[in-house]
């Protein structure tokens, strides 16, 4: 299986995903021109789920900001034309000494609050066979069944309503953002519900 | 958009934009949710296998479809079960915000924070917590850190620490060790393990309550600055007040000093001995019954030895990782 295993998903769902928006704010404001925050955060989530299923990592913030910081060096190294006063930028760039900072107990408390956000946001169909998975545990073929539509759409609607709760989960709590990345989304994906 | 890699054949390779990655990934997971046909597995393979990127935001993706579990959270308080009914649903949309920010509030959600600190023989170590309060660990000594939005716990699970609290009346912050809780609002005090279960808990800023957890809460015992009580799983003795150099003492090991202060060699060479590889065996037993003063750095030894040996008619021999003080003149 080349998926990831639960346990894994659950430690990024629980220590890196309410991080991330605070992440891409940081990267947006350290990470050189050229050098996009999307891609990295993609990157550093690829090194976390390669990692030792018993790696135990003792400060995940920490940690994550080493991965991303190390991924904007070796973005610099390979690119064409290697400036080295990026690279001494990049090393300057400093790293939160210790995972143990407020924000993270804050970040639980908006954390929920935007996902509350992100489910009332979904269109409603979307949201019923989100919900009807989540608070009752019904498999996919069952909606499908009890809503008369095929599994396929099930799946689209499904698919669709994750995509929007990513997009919640990493915009920073500045509303202004999020309007401009969900607008984008629906552009992208006009098809699906 | 099926995921698969389609693209990458072309001259002139484009690269894949992280958006379309991201929504490439969420379908693989919901897919995963529903189960994958062998077909589907493998081209779910060649799919990640593409670009380095892709399992980043399909783990991403997975995180974020356990991460929607926590919307049963709002189960209760959000009418998002009901099928669309038109006329109602905004007037019951407010309704439900309004109970769901109530609830969100109130809940213990399961998002908790649990840590674990700990130090390596000899290693002291100050760290800051969730909260703004500090903790730094003596010696080979282990905490668990579990902040949730009512109560701040920290288990003492070994070792020696000092507790510098960030006052928050609305979060009691609670240590626990063994059986023992020391609770406390905004104050400092050090908590050490030692051993037959015992618990010493000196106080130097502040009040603490401290209670075992088979007794009642009523039965606690409240310590005051300057104070410090031992309690025992038999017993806890009446707080004792120390002197501003005693309570100095107590705290010596934060600037990694041991302060001996009328202790007698055989604690003192305890005390040197949970910081250091090298140990400090005292041979002689009238010896080990003498009482030193002094301070020392605690990760020298030799200079403590040295100096018991020059005070008290002794010699040191060094034997491999032991620094034996023995009774008489160097033979």
């Amino acid at each position: 299986m080349p998926s990831i295993s639960k346990e894994r998903a659950r430690w990024l769902a629980t220590h890196i995903l309410p991080l991330e928006a605070q992440l891409r704010a940081w990267l947006r404001r350290v990470a050189p021109r050229g050098i996009e925050a999307d891609d990295l955060i993609q990157e550093a989530y690829a090194k976390l789920a390669s990692l030792p299923e018993d790696a135990d990592i003792a400060y995940p913030k920490a940690y994550l900001y080493q991965i991303t910081k190390r991924l904007i060096t070796d973005h610099i190294r390979h690119s064409s034309v290697i400036s080295i006063e990026a690279l001494a930028e990049v090393a300057q760039i400093s790293v939160l000494e210790t995972g143990f900072t407020p924000e993270r107990i804050l970040s639980g408390r908006q954390e929920l609050e935007r996902l509350y956000r992100a489910v009332d946001s979904l269109p409603i169909p979307c949201r019923t066979v989100f919900v009807m998975r989540k608070f009752d545990d019904m498999p996919q073929k069952v909606i499908a069944a009890e809503l008369r539509i095929s599994e396929n759409t099930v799946e689209k609607r499904m698919s669709r309503a994750l995509r929007i709760i990513i997009e919640y989960l990493q915009v920073n709590d500045r509303g202004d953002e999020k309007d401009g990345r969900l607008a984008r989304t629906k552009r992208q994906h006009p098809q699906g519900a | 958009m099926d995921g698969l890699p389609g693209r990458s054949g072309s001259i002139r390779k484009v690269r894949e934009s992280a958006a379309a990655i991201d929504a490439a990934a969420a379908s693989w997971v919901v897919r995963l949710d529903r189960g994958l046909t062998a077909t589907e597995e493998a081209n779910l393979h060649a799919w990640l296998g593409a670009d380095g990127r892709r399992l980043g935001a399909f783990a991403r993706a997975q995180a974020a479809w356990l991460h929607a579990d926590r919307a049963q959270a709002f189960r209760a308080a959000t009418n998002w079960r009901a099928p669309p009914a038109t006329a109602k649903a905004t007037r019951w949309a407010a309704a439900a915000a309004i109970i769901a920010g109530f609830a969100m509030s109130f809940m213990m959600w399961q998002s908790y924070s649990r840590t674990h600190l700990a130090t390596a023989k000899g290693e002291i170590r100050k760290d800051s917590l969730a909260d703004g309060s500090y903790v730094t660990l003596d010696t080979r000594s282990r905490i668990s850190v579990q902040f949730e939005p009512e109560t701040r716990i920290v288990r003492l699970e070994s070792g020696e620490a000092l507790f510098e609290v960030e006052k928050d009346s609305a979060r009691p912050f609670v240590v626990q060790a063994g059986d023992v809780r020391i609770r406390a609002i905004g104050t400092a005090f050090v908590v050490r393990r030692g051993s037959d279960n015992e618990v010493e808990v000196t106080v130097t800023k502040g009040v603490v309550s401290v209670w075992r957890e088979t007794k009642k809460l009523e039965s606690s015992t409240r310590l005051i600055a300057g104070e410090r009580a031992v309690v025992s799983p038999h017993k806890t003795d009446r707080p004792i007040e120390l002197t501003e150099t005693e309570l100095a003492h107590a705290l010596a090991w934060k600037s990694g000093i041991i302060d001996l202060n009328g202790r007698t060699l055989s604690d003192a060479a305890a005390e040197f001995n949970r910081y250091n590889r090298q140990t400090v065996v005292i041979a002689d037993a009238t010896l080990a019954g003498q009482v030193v003063v002094g301070r020392f750095q605690a990760n020298d030894p030799l200079a403590f030895v040295s100096a018991a040996a020059a005070m008290l008619d002794a010699h040191v021999r060094i034997d491999g990782e032991q620094l034996i003080l023995e009774g008489g003149p160097t033979p």
